[in-house]
């Protein structure tokens, strides 16, 4: 009986918010051993879709849904959460917050004891989850002294132990680098060879195509069209670089180390980065890329060796007072987002630096948000609010532009619309220094590729000279361009 | 060695050990208490920590010893004690010193965890521990968020530490609104995970039981306690 109506089913799933559809008329299910992997950009109702399957739509958030969710012949959408969970688990796109425990075992036990397990069956359940997810070393240690992928680990461990038949993990690549996609794979092989069925949401479908059962793609038709691309004219930004090197950056024999650390997170990197290029900086996470770009903006301060930005050495300015020159933009818009109005928001640099507003009006027209000027940054989407934070990036008309992983999360057009503005950025002679995991938007924007490991530099070179080289990717723990899988598959064939 | 103390033991000796300085008056005792607890926190494995905190206190002890030597003529809480001047003075730099290696020395030898664990088993309800553990979790983040928020506005050029306090003040408010706004975001995804965990606010698994090295612990400091509370307050002995 329970094999004829086992499976979590969407069946004709719809779902709007204040009456603007989200998704439209979805269909599919997942059996227990199984994996489906739901691909969408940014905006495109991914977390919609996981809140749905739990039933935290309609019980926690509003939304308008038709259809129906069915976990093993039960009703999702009609139950309590309370009763929701003991059969379809999640992980949130903000796994961090389900995170109670202080200690890896605490927060395992948590959940357990919450059910009212015995002792007896709460310590067996725990033992089982530290073998089986690789965390027996980490039993007694702080959460907040593990690493995102351990707590992400931590996270889905915690939710498997209250032992849910199906598992639904939001955006689980999203801070991810390839080495983490790697384990995060092993764990959904071996969820479903437990027979646990898992639906995942993701950006990109590469690499989980060895564990995807079936694929069903979001293209998130409710959102609106990017403006097209109008490249900004050469004469309208003055060059403004104190001296007329080619060099716009130069680290000479930089160490750098946090004021109360021991270790070094930088060692001795030397390295010149040149005008009218992009520089992609790659490598795992926690390798130092972001501390060597903050460098360059004068947040940190070399430790030993000395950075020059356009021939200033950074050890003499604050970062405030760098900021004229160089751009940086963050990781997460939600870290910076300020003003009212999306126009105040983009104006905060230039006001800051007594600059005027003319770049500040063109940078919203280029990246598609001229008709949104008066809209709260609140309200924007993901992928909006990282062009937003763009646009504020190029308001103050920059000689060195940072990117800090300017893909993640996003679609197509967003993509296409940073790429335009690179290598516009690139004929005025200015310099971009990308930090990316994406190995094929490397390929596709950047002219050199520089790969930091361990804190100091492990490759440096021609993007297709790095990328290309399969066993330079694989040593270096890189994410492989498709081209580079497309052989390999070719030559298994 | 590492000895494995009951987290009630820990909170209990912190507590009683406080009291002592606080009750005591005699330099010499408070002298004697400053110099075992040395001893304990140069035994510790913390001992770093405990120096470099010390070590940031050496002006306020300076200040401490000056305004208890000078300005003590005008306290108010002259009726106390016997002393008068420089004694005055070194007793209250002594005694603060004992104060803060105590403190040092208790954050640096107690986890949060058992913290939490110790005052559940001393009788504090569990939602009031629960609520704590919670707070200690998610200050590390909340302190990252911050230091993330400052970052991203310093390199948009906003300088924070310039003009008139004032200004200094609303120079902060790019910083502290959207910390403000993630905090309470974070609040609303952190209700809808403890629905998810089917939070039940009820006791969890029972504490470990005393010990016989605990229970002598405690029992002695008590005992050092409750005699200096006699001897200091009612007279006797």
């Amino acid at each position: 009986m329970e094999a004829l109506s086992g499976g979590l089913k969407a069946i004709g799933l719809s779902c709007s918010y204040d009456g603007k559809p989200v998704f439209r008329n979805l269909n599919f299910s997942v059996r227990p051993g199984e994996a489906v992997v739901v691909i969408g950009p940014s905006g495109s109702g991914k977390t919609t879709l996981a809140y749905c399957l739990t039933g935290i739509i309609p019980n926690r958030v509003k939304a308008e849904v038709e259809g129906r969710v069915v976990a093993d012949g039960a009703d999702i959408l009609s139950s309590s959460l309370r009763e929701n969970v003991k059969r379809v688990g999640i992980i949130l796109q903000n796994y961090e917050v389900q995170i109670f425990g202080l200690t890896v075992e605490e927060d395992l036990a948590f959940g357990l004891e919450n059910l009212g397990l015995g002792e007896e069956e709460v310590e067996r359940r725990i033992e089982w989850a530290l073998d089986n997810f690789g965390l027996r070393e980490y039993r007694s240690r702080h959460v907040h002294e593990l690493s995102g992928g351990l707590r992400q680990r931590l996270a889905i461990a915690s939710a498997i132990v209250t032992a849910p038949r199906y598992l639904v993990m939001d955006d689980p690549m999203m801070n991810l680098d390839w080495r983490g996609v790697i384990k995060l794979r092993e764990i959904i092989r071996r969820l479903k060879s437990e027979g646990r069925g898992l639906v995942i949401t993701a950006r990109r479908l590469k690499g989980l195509e060895p564990v995807a059962d079936k694929i069903v793609w979001l293209d998130g038709n409710g959102r609106r069209a990017l403006a097209a691309f109008r490249p900004m004219e050469p004469q309208d930004l003055e060059r403004k670089s104190l001296n007329d090197s080619k060099i716009a950056v130069s680290f000479e024999n930089v160490w750098f180390r946090y004021s109360k650390a021991r270790d070094y997170v930088l060692r001795d990197i030397t390295l010149s980065l040149e005008s009218g290029r992009c520089i992609a900086l790659m490598g795992p996470n926690g390798s130092g890329k972001t501390t060597l770009a903050k460098l360059v903006n004068g947040l940190h301060k070399p430790s030993r060796g000395r950075v020059r930005v356009l021939g200033m050495d950074t050890g003499r300015f604050t970062a405030a007072q760098l900021a004229r020159y160089v751009a940086f933009v963050f990781q997460d818009p939600d870290k910076h987002l300020v003003g009212d109005t999306v126009w105040d928001e983009v104006t905060f640099g230039p006001r800051n630096l007594g600059l005027g507003f003319d770049h500040a009006e063109r940078a919203l027209e280029v990246m598609g948000l001229g008709d949104r000027r008066d809209d709260p940054p609140q309200s924007l989407s993901m992928g909006e609010k990282i062009r937003l934070s763009i646009a504020s990036a190029l308001a103050t008309n920059p000689e060195i532009l940072i990117l800090d992983e300017p893909t993640t999360g996003q679609d197509e057009e967003t993509l296409e619309a940073i790429a335009g503005v690179v290598s516009r950025l690139k004929t005025l002679g200015k310099t971009v220094l990308m930090i990316t995991h994406d190995s094929d938007y490397a390929l596709k924007v950047s002219d050199r590729v520089v790969v930091i490991e361990g804190g100091a530099i492990a490759a440096d070179g021609d993007p297709e000279e790095i990328l290309l080289n399969e066993d330079l990717v694989r040593d270096l723990g890189l994410e492989p361009p498709t081209a580079l899988m497309r052989r390999a598959v070719e030559v298994r064939a | 060695m590492e000895l494995a103390l009951d987290p009630r033991t820990k909170i209990l000796g912190f507590a009683s050990a406080m009291a002592l300085a606080f009750i005591c008056r005699d330099i010499l005792v408070v002298g004697l208490l400053a110099a075992a607890a040395a001893v304990a926190s140069l035994l510790s494995s913390e001992r770093g920590f405990v120096r470099a905190g010390l070590k940031s206190m050496i002006p306020l002890l300076a200040v401490a010893f000056l305004l208890w030597s000078f300005a003590y003529e005008w306290s108010i809480f002259r009726q106390y004690g016997g002393y008068s001047g420089f004694e005055v003075g070194a007793f209250m730099a002594l005694r603060l010193f004992l104060i803060l290696l105590l403190s040092l020395n208790f954050v640096a030898s107690i986890k949060p965890s058992e913290l939490v664990k110790g005052l559940e088993g001393l009788g504090i309800p569990y939602r009031a521990a629960f609520l704590l553990s919670l707070t200690l979790r998610h200050v590390h983040t909340i302190a990252d968020d911050y230091r993330a928020i400052k970052e991203a506005q310093m390199s948009r050029g906003l300088e924070l530490d310039k003009g008139s306090l004032p200004k200094r003040i609303r120079n902060y408010v790019p910083v502290m609104t959207p910390l403000l706004v993630r905090s309470i975001e974070r609040a609303e995804e952190l209700a809808l995970a403890m629905e998810l965990k089917n939070i039940t606010l009820k006791r969890r698994r029972p504490a470990a039981r005393f010990r016989l090295v605990d229970a002598v612990i405690v029992g002695a400091l008590a005992a050092a306690v409750a005699l200096a509370a006699l001897h200091y307050w009612a007279g006797v002995l």
